[in-house]
């Protein structure tokens, strides 16, 4: 026991003198693990943006932290599935929520006409002056003004929807659509144009005041989700049960995001399932050119080695001279590669890049998510921290085999190896 | 040459192990590239199938003043004279004319927005083979004047199966209310995530009379045999219709579709530089180890009158005949792994609902599709890197003097 405890500094010595014997060839094996770990990092930092975008996006345009809705309008969104006493609710998850923001909303699906042409829009109704505390689109406004939120006859329309109604400020436009029990029309006024930057989005938006949907369905104080913002995404499930408990309502759902966006949360776990798989196999193929090295290194010394067996060494020594060899070229390669790794991907978290040439315009659509073309990374902490070990065990796994190789010589063989 | 060939194999051989553990690396890379290669391709047709092919045809007719305003009077002109000659081009696979409108689809219980399109049915289905999308009852029938196709979207939405009914709300170009009544003949999934939601076809006919629009069409869209010449099949069409037409290559009609699909190119050269470059690193390492190793020798070989270029030709051989078995194995693996991404596929997604990606839908399960080009692009790649990653041994050994090297133990 005592001896294998003065044994181990000495090794660690001997292993770090060999590293340095050959400093060219262990440079270029520290270069290929570092930058094949940098490169990880930079992917985990670039992806982990990628999902905080597609998340916040639809947490904040398409669901909440936290939803309120009729049971059954997560299977089936049917425009006609309403919370009944929506400022009841609103006014309890406020209560319950006091810093975050609670919005109500309702979506229908119709067609504008205008005396030129009859263009199909998807409605989206909402309480003007608590929207524009979720999501940007009243900064997207290019003619006109955002709605006030007792406008039950004003409509702001997609750009290329007006253009091709034909329609300017002020002019009329009819919405039709399925009301409360046949088709039903309503008369609007065009109070803006929006121009959000992807031509499907421009083509079929149009937005409504809350009031406007509950005149046009004739259910007054309904709405199809009522939305909570909240500063975080973590624990979300909890303050939806509390909501539950203070709502006290059977026929409605109170649903955290997590359950209100599934096919988002799949497709992360999806996506990051193969990312896996594809930095493993980059990880492998690194491993095997340090394995070539670390083997070839050892290849060089068998005299060495057969000299030290000679002396009495033993072979699980000569082993762990080796393994250790690995130990320190990991440790020092993993941490560079993290360095290096942080610091490219500094200005991608920073700074961003503007992805418009790789997705073909402004924003696109992922998921069933619009998504902006500005792209940011951001630090995935526990995914790098992660890699940065599995780049140190790797290389140390990859010692095992020119260990054993070396344990295995037999000194008289050994020492008349040229 | 032939005689540096044989000194570079055999010195590979020299040292086997060595050797087959670099060739098995850049393998994997080879393998690996080879596999992403056939699941962007794999995306991208079906990309090109939904958003050109089926939407935008390879050069598409309008009126001029279509595509900036939409309006439903800006029909194509002289239709039937310019329809026969598109047809008598040799340029032209195939060809359709659409009507086209947004409207209301109301069903017994619900309506929902729809966009009506006025198809011949024969010609649809050699441009966008509408027929083979069909998932549960028939394709369009000429016997059936009143038979609509629709989304598999918009069936669930009206809770419509074929069959039923549907009532069509819209306006006519003499501004009057446009209703008809349709029987469902079939249902069909496109792919693009708009049409499912809210396609409707009928019969051309049909929907002329309903929008008062006799005889007209707003768009014909042509499928070409071959891509590389679009910009002369559309001056054909040009000189052929008249100058209120408005013609346009694809990429022209959706400039933002083009740039997605051009996109696959930035995918693929950026896997090629991660895994090229993470595997030249072990190849420059392997020669740089082979050189230094043999110093002594090369020494000797160059005494013997060896020129520097020869030396540098042999070291660069050597990591061409890596690049080779290299290419050969990785190319072997990559095949084997194609082929169980062409049969079995990924799954994409656990619950198995579709997944949306640029309105366009795609399998759960995501299947690959084997290019002879992506293969090619590969071998060249790991062949060229496996000799540029030669360049600095080799010039090691190019500008080796023979007395130092062969007074080096």
């Amino acid at each position: 026991m005592s001896s294998v405890r003065q044994s181990l500094p000495t090794l660690l010595r001997l292993a770090a003198r060999n590293l340095q014997r050959n400093l060219r060839r262990t440079l270029i094996t520290t270069a290929a693990i570092s930058l094949g770990l940098a490169l990880i990092v930079l992917s985990v930092n670039l992806n982990e943006g990628g999902y905080k975008r597609m998340m916040h996006s639809a947490i904040s345009a398409q669901a909440g932290h936290i939803v309120v809705q009729a049971v059954g309008y997560q299977a089936d969104p049917d425009p006609l599935l309403l919370v009944d006493h929506a400022a009841e609710v609103v006014a309890k998850a406020e209560a319950r929520f006091p810093e975050g923001v609670v919005a109500a909303r309702s979506r229908l699906a119709g067609l504008i006409t205008s005396p030129n042409n009859a263009v199909g829009a998807g409605v989206l109704a909402i309480v003007p002056s608590r929207e524009r505390e979720i999501t940007d689109l009243h900064t997207k406004l290019t003619e006109g003004a955002w709605l006030e939120d007792n406008d039950e006859r004003g409509v702001i329309l997609g750009a290329e929807l007006a253009r091709r109604l034909g329609v300017a400020i002020g002019e009329k436009v009819v919405l039709m659509g399925q009301g409360k029990t046949e088709v039903t029309s309503r008369l609007l006024r065009l109070r803006g144009v929006v121009r959000t930057g992807s031509l499907e989005m421009d083509a079929n938006i149009a937005v409504v005041t809350l009031g406007c949907a509950q005149a046009f369905l004739e259910r007054p104080d309904s709405a199809n989700q009522i939305s909570v913002q909240l500063g975080s995404t973590d624990g979300t499930r909890a303050l939806a049960a509390a909501l539950a408990d203070d709502l006290q309502r059977p026929d409605l759902d109170v649903l955290d995001w997590e359950q209100a966006l599934p096919e988002i949360v799949e497709f992360i776990q999806v996506d990051r399932t193969n990312n896996i798989v594809t930095m493993s196999i980059i990880g492998f193929i690194v491993a095997i050119g340090v394995l070539n090295t670390i083997l070839m290194s050892v290849m060089e010394r068998i005299r060495e080695f057969g000299v030290l067996l000679a002396l009495g060494l033993r072979p699980s020594q000569i082993a762990s001279i080796i393994v250790m060899e690995g130990v320190l070229l990991g440790f020092g390669s993993s941490w560079i590669g993290l360095g290096i790794g942080i610091a490219i991907s500094y200005p991608l978290v920073r700074w961003g890049f503007d992805g418009a040439a790789m997705m073909g315009s402004e924003s696109m659509e992922v998921a069933g998510v619009m998504l902006d073309s500005r792209i940011y990374s951001a630090w995935a902490v526990p995914d790098m921290i992660a890699w940065t070990f599995a780049a140190w065990i790797m290389t140390i796994l990859s010692t095992l085999w020119p260990a054993r190789t070396a344990a295995t010589l037999e000194p008289v063989d050994a020492m008349r190896h040229v | 040459m032939l005689m540096l060939w044989r000194v570079a194999w055999r010195n590979l051989w020299r040292q086997g192990r060595r050797s087959m553990l670099t060739v098995s690396a850049m393998a994997v890379g080879v393998a690996l590239c080879m596999a992403m290669f056939a699941l962007i391709d794999g995306m991208y047709t079906r990309m090109f199938d939904v958003m050109v092919s089926q939407a935008l045809g390879h050069v598409q007719v309008h009126h001029q003043a279509w595509p900036a305003d939409q309006q439903l009077y800006d029909t194509v002109p002289e239709v039937d004279s310019l329809l026969a000659a598109i047809d008598a081009d040799r340029g032209v696979k195939a060809a359709t004319v659409r009507l086209s409108c947004f409207g209301l689809a109301a069903g017994d219980k619900t309506s929902a927005g729809a966009r009506f399109m006025g198809v011949d049915p024969d010609r649809e289905d050699q441009v966008t083979q509408l027929k083979r999308r069909v998932v549960r009852g028939a394709y369009l029938d000429p016997a059936k004047p009143n038979g609509a196709l629709i989304g598999a979207g918009l069936a669930e939405e009206l809770e419509v199966e074929p069959g039923g009914e549907i009532v069509m709300i819209s306006q006519g170009a003499d501004g009057s209310i446009a209703n008809a009544l349709f029987e469902v003949v079939g249902v069909v999934e496109t792919g693009s995530t708009v049409l499912d939601r809210a396609g409707v076809w009928t019969p051309l006919a049909v929907l002329q009379s309903t929008l008062v629009l006799p005889n007209q069409v707003h768009e014909i869209l042509i499928l070409s045999d071959d891509l590389d010449t679009l910009p002369a099949l559309k001056g054909r069409v040009e000189a052929a219709g008249g100058d209120q037409l408005m013609v346009r290559t694809w990429p022209e009609a959706n400039p933002q579709a083009a740039l997605l699909i051009g996109s696959q190119t930035t995918s693929k050269t950026l896997i090629l530089f991660v895994v090229f470059s993470v595997s030249a690193l072990g190849v420059l390492n392997t020669m740089m180890m082979n050189v230094f190793e043999r110093t002594r020798e090369l020494g000797v070989l160059k005494a013997i009158g060896l020129s520097p270029a020869k030396m540098m030709a042999l070291v660069l051989l050597e990591a061409a005949q890596l690049g080779v078995m290299a290419s050969v194995i990785g190319v072997g693996l990559g095949l084997l792994i194609d082929l169980y991404l062409v049969k079995v596929g990924v799954a994409m997604s656990n619950s198995g609902e579709p997944l949306s990606f640029g309105g366009v839908s795609f399998d759960p399960i995501m299947r690959g599709e084997v290019r002879a080009e992506g293969i090619v692009i590969t071998v060249v790649f790991v062949f060229f890197v496996s000799i540029v990653a030669a360049v600095w041994p080799g010039l090691r050994a190019a500008r080796l003097q023979p007395v130092d090297a062969m007074r080096q133990r």
